[in-house]
């Protein structure tokens, strides 16, 4: 757990921890992968965890800047699931986060990431994700940003090698925000699968913009893109960008996107059920960001 | 509030629905544990009656009042109608994709969804529980969808906007059974709209309406009503506008005693 700057890690059983700065000094390689780190941390997951385990980067002062770089390795054929949280411990703290995050799955290992977001109004956040599947990896990452900052970036790009695949979803409830998501899968091995499914939700104010794209490269490379909006007012806006590459014949890229509203219809029905407008509202956009 | 005593009270209701009168002076009172059947043909307003009741904020209340147990509810929102006990099952209910029954009952509920899934003695309602609402749902899956939901509502008051629609006779029989032991235990108040006899015979309802033209023109014992329909037609109902009698009609009290 990191709260402003100040790191707190507890043991767990076949998984090295350190932070990032320690990391560098006892395993020289780490600085291959995260150049010039001054926080954040290095974890090297060596037997397979059982047990779901947890991280933590918090804002807890006004104007805090973090610069968090963070290196995840997995060792062959281990499997972990980890659950993540960034947040402000206040709505009004005016932090910054840019965080920088790099993920090696080796072959044949297995991830699952639940990473929530739930920031205050007026933090900036740009992440950025790099992810190397090697042969027969698995990745499943889920984020949900519950809370949108002032302004949001997210930028995720992969690379896929021989049947490795990556789920990726990002669901975001945007309110007096600015998002812009980036997501760059490049398929290039052989059977490789990348799946993007992005859910937006664009309340009051907000501006989302995400631009998707999947390169296919290897033999019967397999991707799918799945962008949905939820568009409830006219002073928000959602652009949706997807884009397939195809370089193989043998490549199958599909994408579906869409951008709705909340029909007056269901709206009325929920209310004739005893729900408020709002209670209404809330149902479906929870619905909405977690199916 | 004792059995007789007036639940729901509309005078003189006029409507309008984009400038079109669609209701014209309305006038029904129904009594607490009573049921009313409301007949006519087509496109006449008994659905458009049903959501005004509702508080649906579409239409236009031009003159007139709906009282419910005393209170003027003209005015009220809808939601605040159905936390009085005012509840309806919709002909036609709007598909909701991304939430689940058991999500939207968990949100309405008075009671748990077991007991709810155990008083509908059916097979299939745990399977309906995790699918979104009325998404691909057949027309008795989304009639049994309405039930639970009003199971889990507890209304005191009941509008079956064409429960049968949908529906064949035998899962109908099953449906209108389900509500008559939930519900007609002197305490709850239906009106059921309806263009087919087999529910007035499953539920005999005290008083039976007929509506021609945004009207009601015409009320009594639903046997009779239903004879003049089925073999004179909804003409019959607009020429007369009830200006001849209709024989056997009986009071709530009358029903009772029976």
């Amino acid at each position: 757990m990191q709260e402003d700057h100040q790191v707190n890690i507890l043991p767990i059983e076949g998984v090295e921890l350190l932070k990032i700065t320690d990391a560098i000094k006892k395993y020289p390689w780490v600085r291959e992968h995260v150049p010039k780190p001054v926080e954040g941390y290095f974890m090297w997951i060596k037997e397979t965890v059982k047990i779901p385990f947890s991280g933590c980067f918090l804002i807890a002062s006004p104007g805090v800047k973090q610069k968090p770089a963070n290196l995840i390795v997995l060792e062959k054929d281990v499997s972990a699931t980890l659950r993540t949280i960034c947040a402000a411990k206040l709505p009004d703290l005016a932090g910054n986060h840019t965080g920088f995050t790099k993920i090696i799955l080796k072959e044949n290992s297995q991830l699952n990431i639940e990473h929530v977001h739930r920031w205050g109004k007026g933090d900036i956040v740009i992440t950025s994700l790099s992810v190397f599947l090697h042969p027969y990896a698995r990745l499943k990452y889920d984020y949900r940003s519950l809370e949108s900052p002032r302004k949001l970036g997210i930028i995720t790009k992969a690379e896929l090698f021989d049947n490795a695949s990556f789920s990726l979803t990002t669901a975001v409830d945007a309110k007096n925000s600015s998002i812009t998501t980036k997501e760059i899968f490049s398929l290039t091995g052989v059977r490789s699968r990348g799946e993007i499914k992005l859910r937006f939700v664009g309340r009051d104010n907000s501006y989302v913009k995400a631009l998707s794209k999947i390169l296919g490269l290897g033999d019967e490379a397999v991707g799918h893109l799945d962008c949905q909006g939820l568009l409830l007012s006219n002073s928000s806006h959602i652009d949706l960008i997807p884009e397939l590459v195809s370089r193989n014949k043998t490549v199958m890229l599909t994408h579906e996107a869409s951008i709705g509203r909340i029909s007056e219809d269901v709206l009325l029905y929920l209310r004739s059920r005893g729900l408020t407008e709002e209670e209404a509202i809330n149902l479906i956009v929870t619905g909405f960001l977690t199916k | 509030m004792l059995r007789g005593a007036k639940m729901l009270e509309i005078e003189n209701l006029t409507v309008k629905y984009h400038d079109k009168e669609i209701l014209k002076n309305i006038n029904l009172k129904i009594e607490k544990g009573t049921i009313h059947a409301l007949l006519g043909p087509n496109a006449t307003g008994k659905s458009t009656l049903a959501k005004i009741i509702m508080g649906f904020p579409q239409y236009k209340i031009v003159s007139g009042s709906i009282r419910f147990e005393g209170e003027d509810i003209t005015s009220l929102p809808m939601e605040e109608r159905v936390k009085l006990g005012i509840t309806m099952i919709f002909q036609d209910p709007p598909a909701i994709k991304n939430v689940k029954l058991k999500e939207l009952l968990g949100k309405i509920s008075k009671v748990p969804i077991s007991e709810i899934v155990r008083k509908t003695k059916l097979n299939n309602v745990e399977e309906l529980l995790d699918r979104e609402v009325n998404v691909n749902f057949s027309g008795g899956e989304k009639k049994l969808s309405e039930l639970l939901q009003i199971l889990a509502l507890k209304p005191k008051f009941l509008i079956l906007d064409e429960l049968d629609s949908g529906l064949d006779l035998v899962n109908l029989r099953k449906i209108t059974f389900l509500i008559k032991d939930e519900f007609l235990n002197g305490e709850t108040s239906l009106l059921i709209i309806t263009h087919r006899g087999e529910i007035l015979h499953f539920l005999e309802p005290d008083i039976t309406h007929v509506m021609v033209d945004g009207e009601i023109v015409c009320s009594g014992d639903w046997r009779y009503v239903w004879k003049v329909i089925t073999t004179e037609g909804y003409e019959k109902c607009r020429e007369c506008r009830g200006r001849i009698p209709l024989f056997a009609r009986r009071s709530p009290s009358e029903h009772s005693s029976n």
